[in-house]
């Protein structure tokens, strides 16, 4: 086990070598994203604030609701992976090849390079984001408190959830054995899953059969569940069911990752060089 | 340690017609056509021969190697590298190779050179004391030590293929493959990897797999050649072989002053000696020494007509190639 983490570490250090080698990048993301942010932040304000408009919108009050969308904006951006991007830009490139020529699994490897992203995004945003959190808190009177206990139950779901993420996009990405451009696919996935997550709006204020739906399906454990977790605002037998259903979902990605790239790997074409 | 016996590779491509209209029938329809990249080829290579795999391009050099190192699957055939079989034991395979690819780098692009030493250290187990060992071995041969704290994007195209193939040796492979390693490298750096080669040849016996265009590397490092044509070994022996039938040829190009290079009359025998065509202002004359000599010609040319310059060329692999194939075989 150690001499596996030995040689694949390197993998995740370069990562966080590379994020640190262009922080900067990663700083004015954090910003055009942080914009976003802000305007949903206020979009939801200036909807409760409207005259005439419940004080409850389905069991989330504004500072409920002004707390989720903090949460769920920090959340995703310390879940960011563009590990899709990675395997399609290795196969149309041809760049796979430099993973094949070393005694290394390519899966495996991958991997630790999520990893390294998401290291290297935790080392970088973290306390930025959590700032924000913060000021926003106090300057609106949220009245956010930190649970400890709660905060470790939703890191342990958000890590499964992002090992669950982590093959999903393995899985996609694989697709570019056949398609060799998959810009269009993962767009595609990324607008589904952003909405299936409740980043946009909590899965609670769904239409009820959607809402029903989601739940089932390995997204919402990424930011929803999460964030509920944080905000107090989850049951605890709806707690025991995600970790259920996303552990399923895990085994489930697994094993298509297995069979795909099987499949795929026969039908490789590195033209050129 | 190599052998390969009854390799093919078949790619499947989807075949489009000209213009949006085509596009939009390929879209939907795609005609597939079936590419014979390698066909039925079979060799040996025992351990501590210099190979070099010559063919011109797309002949199916690079997805021989390719095959070889594990990364693509053959259609059909048997490769037994060391006793392993590189697609059902890639791994156990890639701890006995080392691999460069001219065209492109195995390094970390963004990461200081050094970095991915100790990246490469890592993943094939090497102790501290092989490590420093080899580095120091390598620092030797092909200089390293100036530019090993910088990115590697940010290196000339020769230390990057320097580094590179310090990166291939790094693990001291028993098994070399190079595709294409001194491909745009000047003179003094194509002197330094030949010499790295050579040297990595003698002192571990370490088997090379060459492929390239450079007649030089040839001519300093193997004794044996494959050449490969549309997916066919179509020549498997010494490079005194190839050099007996046609590195005889040499190639003049005259730069003209005046006009009228068609016009001369050659005569008889050297006209069967020597085979021309002109380009704007320039003469290219192959010549056959076996026939006649270079100074002969260029004498006769002297004598008839203004000359602004004159270059010698041996003939290129791709022009041996071309022959070779033209006449079916040696």
């Amino acid at each position: 086990m150690s001499r596996y983490f030995r040689t694949y570490f390197p993998f995740a250090k370069s990562k966080i070598l590379e994020l640190f080698q262009y922080r900067m990048n990663v700083v004015l993301w954090f910003i055009a994203e942080g914009l976003f942010m802000f305007v949903y932040f206020f979009l939801w304000k200036a909807i409760y604030e409207t005259p005439g408009n419940p004080v409850m919108i389905k069991g989330f009050t504004m500072e409920d609701m002004l707390i989720y969308i903090l949460l769920a904006h920090i959340i995703g951006f310390l879940t960011f992976d563009n590990i899709s991007y990675q395997i399609g830009f290795d196969i149309k490139e041809g760049k796979i090849a430099n993973y094949l020529i070393k005694p290394i699994s390519y899966r495996v490897t991958l991997l630790f390079i999520s990893l390294g992203t998401f290291l290297g995004y935790l080392m970088v945003l973290l306390i930025p984001n959590l700032i924000v959190l913060f000021t926003m808190n106090k300057f609106y009177n949220l009245g956010f408190t930190v649970k400890l206990s709660d905060i470790a139950i939703a890191f342990a779901l958000l890590i499964l959830a992002k090992v669950t993420q982590f093959m999903f996009k393995v899985f996609i990405g694989l697709f570019s054995f056949k398609l060799t451009e998959i810009h269009g696919l993962i767009w595609l996935m990324d607008s589904l899953t952003h909405f299936l997550t409740g980043s946009l709006i909590p899965i609670a204020l769904f239409p009820d059969l959607l809402k029903q739906i989601t739940i089932y399906l390995p997204f919402a454990g990424l930011i929803y569940t999460p964030a509920m977790i944080v905000l107090g605002k989850l049951p605890v037998e709806a707690l025991y069911s995600a970790f259920i259903i996303q552990f399923i979902w895990l085994i489930i990605f697994t094993i298509a990752v297995e069979l795909l790239w099987n499949r795929m790997i026969k039908r490789l074409v590195i033209l050129g060089g | 340690m190599i052998k390969v016996k009854n390799l093919t590779k078949e790619f499947v491509k989807y075949e489009k017609e000209k213009g949006l209209k085509g596009m939009l029938k390929a879209f939907f329809n795609a005609k597939k056509v079936i590419k014979k990249a390698v066909d039925d080829i079979s060799f040996d290579i025992k351990e501590g021969e210099i190979i070099g795999y010559i063919g011109a391009n797309g002949a199916g050099k690079s997805t021989t190697i390719k095959m070889l190192t594990g990364i693509l699957h053959p259609t059909s055939g048997q490769i037994l590298i060391d006793g392993l079989d590189p697609v059902t034991n890639r791994i156990a395979n890639a701890k006995n190779i080392g691999v460069v690819f001219g065209q492109r780098t195995v390094l970390w692009w963004d990461l200081p050179l050094q970095e991915s030493f100790s990246i490469l250290k890592e993943i094939y187990e090497i102790s501290d004391a092989d490590f420093e060992e080899r580095m120091e071995f390598f620092n030797d041969i092909l200089e390293i030590d100036s530019f090993i704290k910088s990115p590697v994007r940010t290196l000339s195209l020769g230390q990057r293929m320097r580094a590179d193939i310090a990166a291939s040796l790094l693990h001291n492979p028993k098994i070399l493959y190079l595709d294409e390693p001194t491909i745009g490298l000047d003179v003094m750096a194509k002197e330094k990897m030949r010499d790295a080669i050579r040297t990595m040849n003698q002192k571990f016996n370490t088997t090379v797999v060459l492929t390239t265009h450079d007649l030089d590397d040839i001519e300093e490092l193997c004794e044996r050649i494959l050449m490969i044509d549309e997916g066919k070994i179509i020549f498997d022996g010494p490079l005194e072989d190839i050099k007996k039938s046609f590195g005889n040829y040499k190639t003049i190009r005259f730069h003209l002053k005046e006009k009228g290079f068609e016009d001369i009359d050659f005569g008889q025998e050297l006209a069967s000696a020597i085979d021309f065509q002109i380009n704007d202002d320039i003469a290219i004359v192959k010549v056959d020494r076996n026939k006649t000599t270079v100074t002969e010609v260029i004498k006769f040319v002297l004598d008839k007509i203004t000359i602004s310059d004159i270059d010698i060329s041996d003939i290129d692999i791709e022009e041996v190639v071309k022959k070779i194939y033209q006449k079916g075989e040696l």
